[in-house]
């Protein structure tokens, strides 16, 4: 007993008198720095993740303090950067606070396997064999990235693909470079379409190995001219974020997340059930003005039609009923919108093609 | 001629990077430069004298009369930390600019098991006062040699053509090998 109380004494005392030296001489050997260090220090997120580029926030804070042109903290945000601002005194740049997305929604029953991977398991081995996926650009979901992931914001479910939680992500883009496919991407919060496919591959090989890849075939782009397709890949640049984009894509490849978290759009049956139910009325909504302005076209069509009809020829005659057929029919439909287009499109023409004989 | 002996061998043969294996972290670390290795060496040599000389006299004065050798490890490896600490704020007072060189490693120097090696090796060895100071002061200069050897090396590397899968640290590597293999030669200097 006596020698354990010796044993924590004298520790404590060497302790003690170390602490005690030590604060001593900080005050001895206190040099002047620049107030504002700490400020600016004070004032970052605190997270030392490098994303600026140097090697912690306390280096952050003195390049900052030494009049340093150096790019805003990617982590902190508008906020942070205009709070270091007021400190420094100076305009804050521009900053848009970024999460990290990976581009793949290939989860393990909508994609093709190429066969059982064995060995090391982890995405770097496994894309040096080209990884288990039929496709080359497909999540490997071994956690190269969660691995690196400082706040633990990556995670992988059932499906077998990398998800980030964009509101646990800090933006430090770690798993960028940690991805050996180069399919996570930093974007910016304030975009809401996402195009969750990275394969640049053609439209057959992209329909051979995964569900829900994209086809590059710019449907997408007509809808909202912020898609832009490349090697026959999708992406979204644009700042209007059309919330019927996702609509048009015909496998399932865009997500708003508005609506659904990446999370929802890729692990969730429930939520793609909804996806696909909300999909099918919008496709009625879309047919049904189609229509409409198909009927109001004719509409145009036909007063313009009715004037030069005694002048027109024998042959445009014979063009000009079947024509008008349709268009009548789509008048129709504007009338009871509540009627299912196709039953109306499918059984008036007959009749009408009737009357105008 | 027995502190002479001592300090050829603690310089040379049992040198405490290249036979010892002590301190690899500032040794590839910081041999970019020869200039930063430098100032690491005397950091070290500073820091390992003094630490060296307290835990010494702790041991003899404070642990061994209370049998407590057992805890020398805790005890040292505390006062070195905080006699880390102490030389970060001097030179931080003294020289900004070997402080900026330093940089990280200053702060690693309390984790470099080279100054925890040396200050037990002393008790284990049994050295009298004269003995420690001799040994932790040649064994820190010792320390020196090897590491501006190693950075002298390291920035010729870098400006010769070395191939593409040997650049970097590989070649580092290679070359702290090689020195250590030459170090060995000395072994046959001290007869025993």
């Amino acid at each position: 007993m006596n020698e354990i109380l010796i044993a924590v004494l004298i520790l404590t005392g060497v302790g003690l008198v170390a602490g005690i030296l030590l604060s001593y001489f900080s005050k001895v050997f206190y040099v002047e720095e620049d107030p504002r260090i700490d400020q600016v220090e004070n004032a970052l997120p605190g997270a030392n993740c490098g994303a600026c580029g140097l090697a912690g926030c306390r280096d952050y804070a003195k390049a900052v303090a030494s009049g340093k042109d150096i790019p805003a903290c990617p982590v902190g945000g508008p906020e942070t950067a205009k709070k270091v601002a007021d400190i420094m005194g100076s305009e804050a740049g521009e900053v848009e606070k970024k999460v990290a997305l990976v581009k793949c929604a290939g989860t393990t029953e909508r994609t093709t396997r190429r066969g059982q991977l064995v060995g090391i398991h982890d995405c770097r081995s496994a894309s040096l064999i080209g990884g288990n996926k039929e496709c080359r650009y497909g999540c490997l979901g071994f956690g190269d990235c969660n691995e690196v992931c400082p706040v633990n914001a990556i995670h992988i479910y059932a499906g077998g693909v990398a998800i980030v939680d964009p509101d646990a992500c800090i933006g430090c883009g770690l798993c960028v470079k940690a991805c050996p496919l180069g399919i996570i991407e930093m974007v910016a919060v304030s975009r809401k379409l996402h195009v969750l496919c990275s394969s640049k591959e053609s439209a057959l090989a992209v329909k051979k190995a995964c569900q829900v890849g994209c086809i590059g075939c710019k449907i997408c782009s007509r809808k909202d001219s912020g898609f832009i397709v490349e090697d026959s890949l999708a992406r979204y640049e644009g700042t209007e974020n059309s919330s019927d984009a996702p609509f048009v894509c015909p496998n399932n490849v865009i997500v708003d997340t508005r609506v659904y978290s990446t999370k929802e759009f890729i692990e969730s049956a429930s939520a793609m059930e909804h996806f696909n139910s909300e999909k099918e009325t919008y496709k009625e909504k879309e047919r049904q003005e189609k229509a409409a302005a198909a009927a109001i076209a004719a509409e145009k069509k036909k007063a313009a039609a009715v004037a030069p009809k005694e002048v027109a020829g024998k042959e445009k005659d014979e063009v000009v009923p079947t024509k008008e057929t349709a268009q009548i029919s789509s008048v129709k439909e504007v009338d009871k919108k509540e009627e299912k287009s196709d039953q109306i499109s499918d059984s008036t023409p007959v009749s009408n093609s009737g009357k105008e004989d | 001629m027995q502190y002479l002996l001592l300090a050829i061998n603690s310089v040379l043969i049992g040198n405490l990077i290249l036979s010892k294996f002590l301190g690899i972290c500032p040794f590839l670390g910081v041999s970019r430069k020869v200039s930063t290795a430098l100032g690491m060496s005397m950091a070290v040599l500073f820091v390992m004298a003094l630490a060296s000389t307290v835990t010494w006299v702790l041991f003899y004065t404070l642990l061994k009369p209370f049998g407590l050798e057992y805890m020398r490890t805790i005890v040292f490896i505390l006062v070195i930390a905080s006699l880390v600490q102490l030389v970060e704020m001097v030179i931080q007072k003294v020289s900004p600019v070997l402080y900026e060189a330093l940089g990280i490693y200053l702060p690693l120097i309390t984790t470099n098991c080279a100054i925890l090696g040396v200050a037990i090796d002393t008790i284990e060895k049994g050295y009298n006062f004269i003995g420690m100071l001799v040994y932790a002061i040649f064994g820190a200069i010792g320390f020196a040699i090897a590491l501006l050897l190693f950075a002298g090396i390291r920035e010729r590397l870098e400006t010769s053509d070395v191939p593409e899968a040997f650049k970097g640290a590989a070649s580092s590597l290679i070359v702290a090998g090689i020195l250590s293999l030459a170090f060995m030669g000395f072994s046959g200097l001290v007869p025993g």
